[in-house]
C-alpha cells in the first residue's frame, strides 16, 4: 500500500491557528478595548490566512496521493547541521553575555571553521584574529561605539 | 540647495562609503550565497553614526553593485552570484567556454554601469514628481498605503500568495508587541520588560536575512567534508574584455531599450531585478539580427540583461522614498534604515529633508560610474574571491550579526532578539513562507494602526468604508489593493485551467 503524504503547511497552519487563538485570548482577557481593537483585528486575519493555508495544504496532500506532489516538506538530513551551528550561535552569544566579545569571537570563529572541514592552519589563525581586530578598530575608534 | 547636495556628496565620509560600498557590493554579489539583502541589513549597524546620505550612499552602492558583482560569477562559473544574474548565466557561461570570458565580463561592466546610472537619471527626474502625489494622503491613506505595501510583498512569495499576506500580517501582529503608543497599556509582552519598547527592527532584520542565510550556507557541511571548492577557469580571464566605440554604437538600441524596460520594471511592485533582466533579454532576441546566437554564447544578450538589472536598481527606489512603497526585498530592508535614520519615505524627501534625498540620489549615480570604473580595473581580482569558502563565510557572518545587533542599542537582548529571528527565518526558509513580508509588517505597523484609528475618527458619523470611497485618493488605493490581490489570483487561475486542459 501506498504511503500517504502530507504537506507541512498543514502543520504549520494548525500551529498558527492556536497562536491566533491564544492572542486573541489574551487580548480579551487583558488588554483594554482601546489598546486591543486593532491587534484583534489584524489576529482575525492571520486566523483566516491560516485556514486558507490550512486548505491549500489538505489540497495539495490529497493531489499528492495522485502522484502528483506539490509540495515539498523539510527532511531533517537537511536541517540537521544547520539546526546543530544554530547552537553553537546560541553557545557564542550566551559567552559573549558573560565574557565578553573578543574571546568567544575568536573561539566561534575558529571553531565553527574547524567543524566545517576548514584544515588550513593559517586560515584558522589569521580569519579569526583578522576578523576580530578589524571589528575592533571599526567599532571603537573609528565608530566610536562599545563592544559588549 | 545644490550647493549643499555637492558639498555633502563630496565630503569625506561621503566618498569612503562610496568606495567602500562599490567594492564590498562587488565582493558580496560575486560570492554565491550572499546577497545585498543580507548585505544592507549587516550595514544598517554600521551606517548607525553615519551621516543619513554617507549611509545611504554606501547602502545603495552595495545594492547595485551586488548585481554586478554577481554577473561575474554567472559568467565564469555558471553560478549567477544574484537572483538577477540568472538571465545572464547561460550566455555568459556560454562565452567563457568559447575561451571569450573576460569579453563577456567586459560587456557586462559597461552594461551594468550604463544601466544603474540611467535608472539614477530617472530617480533624480521622476521622484520628486512622484512625491507630490503624497500631498493627496492624510491618516487613511497611510493605512491604505500599508496594505498597498503589505499586498504588494506579500505577492512576492514565490509559490502562494496567501503565504506571503499570511507572513506579512504576522510583520504587524509583531509590531503590536510593547506598549501602545495611544493608550499606553503593554500588549503581549508577557511580563518581558525586554519587549516593553517592542521588537527592535534592525536586529530581527539581521537575524532574518542574515543568521538565516550562515545557516542555510551550512546545508552544504557534507560537501564541505569533501572538500568541494568553487572553480574559476582563469584560462577563461584573457583576450579582449572592452567593446571598441563601434561595438557601443551597434549596442546603443539595446543599452537604451533595456535600460527604460529595467527601470519601469524596477517602479512596478513586486517585479525584481531578474524579472527585468529576463524581460530585456527576451525583447533583445526579438530585435536581434541573430537570435539563434541566444543561449549560446551571445554578447547581445548580457548587454541586455545586465543593463535591464542593474536599472531596476534606481527605478525599485522611486516608490520606496516616494510613497513609502518597498516592491522587493532589497527595498524593505532599505526601508529599514529610512526609518533608522529619521528619514519619513513621502514628501519630506524632497521639503525638509530634500539636500539629504539629493545627495543620496547623486551619490547612486556616482555608484553606477564609479562601479564600471573599479569593474574595468578589478573584476579579474574580484572573481577569485569565489574561491573562498563558505566554512570561513559562515562564522564571519555569525560575528558580524552579533555585533551589528548590539551595536544599535548597546544591547545584549538585541543579539537574543536576533537570535529568535534568524532561527523565525531558517524555519520559515525551510517550510517556503517569505520573510520579506514580515519585515514590512513590522515595519508599518505603527503608521498602519495610527492611520486606522485617526481614520475612524475622522469619519465621525459616517460609515468608515463609506467614508473611504468618498476620498478620491482612497478609492484609487482602493483599487490598487485590488488589482494587487486579484490579477494574480486570476493569472494562476487561468494558467491552472490551461494547465489542466493541456
Amino acid at each position: 500500500m501506498k504511503k500517504k503524504s502530507w504537506s507541512q503547511d498543514i502543520i504549520i497552519a494548525i500551529l498558527l491557528l492556536a497562536l491566533s487563538a491564544f492572542l486573541i485570548f489574551h487580548a480579551i482577557t487583558v488588554q483594554s478595548a482601546e489598546a486591543r481593537q486593532f491587534p484583534i483585528l489584524i489576529l482575525l486575519i492571520f486566523a483566516a490566512l491560516a485556514v486558507a493555508m490550512l486548505v491549500n495544504g489538505i489540497r495539495d496532500s490529497r493531489a499528492a496521493e495522485d502522484g502528483t506532489p506539490r509540495f515539498q516538506n523539510m527532511k531533517w538530513e537537511e536541517v540537521k547541521y544547520p539546526l546543530l551551528v544554530f547552537v553553537f550561535i546560541v553557545i557564542y552569544v550566551v559567552a559573549v553575555d558573560l565574557v565578553g566579545f573578543i574571546i568567544p569571537s575568536l573561539l566561534f570563529t575558529a571553531g565553527l571553521m574547524w567543524f566545517n572541514y576548514a584544515r588550513n592552519k593559517l586560515a584558522l589563525i589569521l580569519v579569526p584574529c583578522g576578523l576580530v581586530g578589524f571589528l575592533y578598530v571599526l567599532f571603537t575608534f573609528i565608530l566610536k561605539t562599545k563592544m559588549p | 540647495m545644490w550647493t549643499t547636495v555637492f558639498a555633502n556628496f563630496f565630503s569625506l565620509e561621503s566618498l569612503i562609503a562610496l568606495v567602500v560600498g562599490v567594492v564590498g557590493g562587488m565582493v558580496i554579489g560575486a560570492l554565491p550565497g550572499l546577497n545585498a539583502t543580507m548585505a544592507i541589513s549587516l550595514l544598517i549597524p554600521i551606517t548607525y553614526t553615519m551621516s543619513p546620505y554617507a549611509a545611504f550612499i554606501m547602502m545603495m552602492a552595495v545594492y547595485t553593485s551586488a548585481f554586478y558583482g554577481g554577473s561575474l560569477t554567472a559568467i565564469l562559473i555558471h553560478t549567477p552570484g544574484t537572483p538577477s544574474s540568472a538571465a545572464t548565466a547561460a550566455d555568459g557561461y556560454a562565452l567563457t567556454q568559447k575561451g571569450r570570458g573576460l569579453e563577456a565580463m567586459g560587456m557586462s561592466t559597461v552594461a551594468s554601469m550604463i544601466g544603474g546610472a540611467l535608472s539614477g537619471v530617472a530617480l533624480l527626474t521622476l521622484a520628486p514628481l512622484l512625491g507630490k502625489v503624497t500631498l493627496l494622503f492624510s491618516a487613511p491613506e497611510y493605512f491604505l498605503i500599508v496594505i498597498l505595501g503589505l499586498s504588494i510583498i506579500g505577492g512576492l512569495g514565490g509559490g502562494s500568495a496567501v503565504k506571503g499576506y499570511l507572513m506579512g500580517v504576522f510583520g504587524l501582529i509583531l509590531g503590536t508587541i510593547g506598549t501602545d503608543t495611544i493608550t499606553g497599556q503593554l500588549r503581549f509582552t508577557f511580563g518581558n520588560m525586554g519587549l516593553y519598547s517592542g521588537i527592535s527592527t534592525v536586529p530581527a532584520l539581521i537575524g532574518l536575512f542574515s543568521i538565516s542565510q550562515a545557516m542555510v550556507l551550512c546545508e552544504q557541511h557534507l560537501a564541505f567534508r569533501r572538500g568541494e571548492h568553487r572553480v574559476v577557469d582563469e584560462s577563461a580571464l584573457h583576450g579582449k574584455f572592452l567593446p571598441t566605440a563601434k561595438e557601443m554604437l551597434f549596442h546603443l538600441p539595446n543599452f537604451i531599450r533595456s535600460a527604460i524596460i529595467g527601470i519601469v520594471v524596477g517602479i512596478l511592485p513586486g517585479a525584481g531585478g531578474d524579472i527585468g533582466a529576463w524581460f530585456a533579454y527576451g525583447q533583445a532576441k526579438k530585435a536581434s539580427k541573430h537570435p539563434e546566437e541566444f543561449g549560446d554564447g551571445a554578447i547581445e544578450a548580457i548587454c541586455a540583461s545586465e543593463t535591464a538589472n542593474n536599472a531596476v536598481t534606481g527605478g525599485s527606489i522611486i516608490p520606496l522614498i516616494t510613497l513609502g512603497i518597498p516592491g522587493s526585498t532589497v527595498a524593505a530592508v532599505l526601508l529599514g534604515a529610512l526609518i533608522m535614520h529619521g528619514l519619513t519615505p513621502g514628501q519630506s524627501m524632497f521639503g525638509k529633508n530634500v539636500t539629504t534625498t539629493y545627495t543620496i540620489i547623486i551619490g547612486f549615480i556616482a555608484a553606477n560610474i564609479l562601479m564600471g570604473l573599479i569593474g574595468m580595473l578589478i573584476c579579474r581580482q574580484v572573481i577569485k574571491i569565489t574561491k573562498v569558502s563558505d566554512a570561513i563565510l559562515v562564522p564571519v557572518i555569525v560575528v558580524l550579526s552579533t555585533i551589528g545587533s548590539y551595536s544599535i542599542n548597546n544591547r545584549i537582548s538585541d543579539v537574543y532578539m536576533m537570535l529568535a529571528f534568524g532561527l523565525i527565518g531558517y524555519l520559515c526558509k525551510k517550510a517556503g513562507l517569505p520573510t520579506a513580508p514580515i519585515i514590512l509588517g513590522l515595519l508599518l505597523e505603527s503608521t498602519g494602526e495610527q492611520g486606522f484609528k485617526n481614520a475612524i475618527l475622522m469619519a465621525k458619523d459616517t460609515p468608515v468604508l463609506l467614508y473611504y470611497l468618498q476620498r478620491p485618493a482612497s478609492l484609487v488605493l482602493i483599487l490598487l489593493i485590488v488589482a494587487t490581490v486579484i490579477v494574480p489570483a486570476i493569472q494562476s487561475a487561468v494558467k491552472a485551467v490551461r494547465n489542466r486542459k493541456a
